[in-house]
């Protein structure tokens, strides 16, 4: 694999996004942030600075989701279909570096998305007299990472299944994630070996997504062990990697037609 | 330049329908050089056979050999391979230029370059007024003109070009055939797909032939025609006594009679004519056209 083909393909992965105008988007839910802030200190619901952090992070979240799932399930989907693959891959570019490529384009687009909500979360934050705390930032790069992590499942799905099922398949993906950890902890289950075995297997595949959840820990303002940080780093990594390794070998072997 | 052999590619429809048969053994040689037409009516596997050449799908057996000329790796070779696909879908949000810069730089070609050489080429398509402008404003005739650009920008050895002239105006037709002229005097080979005869034998030396995903002839159009030309000879005498031949069939044509014969029969025939004062105002062999003979052959 060569950096620089991959570099130019994310370049106008990111271009191509960029212009689909996906970004007044991004700016629109700023402007939803400043207006709910702006009612809530008006009207005196509650307290301002954290309203800003709970919809600031909240927005952000659902956003990074669904720019990951909708446009994840196009990115090469729409690729493949309208053919405008067959543009690319008839220079001299190996699939792999293709398939890297338009996620690195995504990635850099959920990175801006995440970099100017984070921003305004926090300019919100200060404004209406919040305090400072790294928390704020941690819980940001979570959800970023939570981000890619769909991002690299619905490109998987997305190579072998149609746009809906792929879309389909990664929420259930996503939702089952998050409900697995509580299933394992209630009591009935815990109590049978079998059932606790075989979902503790089942959770070695399916990504455990509530590791990404920091909120409660930024509302109660928990304190954040750095080795939690680090745990959630590799095993993102370690997941996209294993998951865009096969969507890899499922997109070299693909025909395309 | 390329050799096909054996290709056959099956294509899966439904889980329990027994898989349809798109290229069927499918053997031919891409002679550098020269401009090649690939014709076959619609569904005849052209498409079929250009994806499998630009490894786009696999054959399900059977092999493709692409010379040294091309190069040694798929990297150099899809450097030298410049490609028109059959509906030119491409981004909607990227501009003309934009797109051709992409291709250039994924051919790692100077900037400098792709800006004369997109310059170039999309003046002599006629495109260049609308480099500035999104895809997604371009009619078919100018996502075809702009396709053809972004495979000519990176000078590459083969052309392969699919159905490059549907959907094109006269001029822009003209234009085509014009640029792929020119270009097959650089020493570029050119393959293209068509399904119109008249197209095929006005530009291309050499045509591959294909029916229901096999084929039926692979070689010179000239010596296609002369090969398949009948030995037939046509006669244009002036008005007889139908009762002097009356063993000919002969039909009226201008004011004469036209009587076709077998070259054998010719010399009798000319006797005969001579015998009974017959003027003859001309004798010539009959030389079908492509079209004639694609009609023989039943494609
Ligand atoms: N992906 C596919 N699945 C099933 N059948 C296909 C597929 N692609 C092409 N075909 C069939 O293969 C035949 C050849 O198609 P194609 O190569 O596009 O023809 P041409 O380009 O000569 O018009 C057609 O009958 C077409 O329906
Ligand atoms: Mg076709």
């Amino acid at each position: 694999m060569k950096i620089s083909k991959i570099l130019i393909v994310s370049k106008f992965t990111f271009l191509e996004i960029y212009k689909s105008k996906i970004m007044i988007n991004i700016f629109l839910s700023g402007a939803v942030l400043a207006i709910l802030c702006y009612i809530v200190s008006e009207f005196s619901f509650g307290n301002p600075s954290k309203v800003a952090l709970d919809v600031g992070l909240g927005l952000l979240s659902l956003t990074t989701k669904a720019i990951a799932i909708f446009f994840g399930a196009n990115l090469l989907k729409k690729e493949i279909e309208s053919r405008t693959i067959y543009l690319i891959l008839s220079n001299p570019i190996s699939r792999p570096e293709f398939f890297v490529g338009k996620t690195l384009g995504l990635f850099m687009i959920l990175l801006l998305n995440t970099v100017i909500l984070g921003v305004f979360t926090t300019i919100f934050y200060y404004y209406w007299d919040g305090v400072w705390s790294d928390l704020i930032f941690w819980s940001g790069v979570h959800i970023f990472l939570e981000s890619i992590l769909i991002l690299v499942i619905v490109l998987f799905f997305s190579l072998i299944t149609n746009l809906n099922l792929a879309i389909i398949f990664s929420i259930s993906t996503y939702i089952s994630g998050y409900a697995i950890r509580g299933v394992q902890e209630i009591g009935l289950v815990k109590s049978s070996p079998i059932l606790s075995k075989s979902l503790s297997y089942i959770s070695y595949i399916i990504p455990n997504f509530s590791l990404f959840n920091l909120k409660n820990e930024v509302l109660y303002q928990q304190a954040l062990p750095p080795t939690y940080i680090m745990k959630s780093l590799v095993y993102s990594l370690v997941y996209s990697s294993f998951v865009v390794c096969g969507a890899i070998i499922i997109l070299n072997q693909k025909d395309l037609d | 330049m390329i050799i096909f052999n054996e290709v056959t590619k099956d294509f899966k429809t439904d889980f329990w329908e027994k898989p349809f048969r798109a290229l069927d053994k499918l053997s031919f040689e891409l002679k550098q050089g020269n401009i090649v037409g690939f014709l076959g009516a619609n569904g005849a596997g052209k498409t079929t056979g250009i994806k499998t050449l630009l490894k786009f799908i696999k054959p399900t057996s059977g092999s493709i050999d692409y010379h040294q000329v091309l190069g040694k790796n798929d990297r150099e070779v899809f450097k030298n391979i410049g490609y028109l696909p059959e509906r030119p879908y491409f981004y909607p949000d990227l501009t003309g230029r934009e797109l051709l810069t992409y291709v250039g730089q994924i051919n790692s070609i100077q900037k400098s370059v792709i800006k004369s050489e997109s310059l170039k080429w999309s003046e002599f398509l006629k495109i260049d007024f609308a480099l500035d402008r999104k895809l997604r404003f371009y009619s078919k005739g100018m996502l075809q003109r702009i396709g053809f650009v972004s495979a000519l920008i990176k000078n590459p050895k083969l052309l392969i070009l699919d159905e490059p002239l549907a959907g094109l105006d006269p001029m822009g037709r003209k234009e085509f055939k014009d640029a792929m002229n020119i270009l097959v005097k650089e020493g570029k080979t050119i393959f293209f797909s068509s399904h119109i005869l008249n197209d095929v034998e006005e530009v291309s030396k050499d045509v591959v032939i294909l029916k229901t995903g096999k084929l039926i002839y692979s070689g010179n159009v000239l010596e296609l025609i002369k090969n398949k030309s009948s030995n037939k000879f046509d006669l244009l005498v002036e008005p007889y006594n139908s009762e002097l031949l009356s063993d000919f069939e002969s039909i009226e044509q201008g004011g004469f009679k036209k009587i076709s014969i077998e070259e054998d029969q010719l010399q009798e025939m000319l006797n005969r004519l001579a015998s009974n004062n017959i003027k003859i105002e001309n004798i010539r062999r009959q030389t079908p056209s492509l079209e004639d003979i694609i009609y023989r052959i039943g494609i």
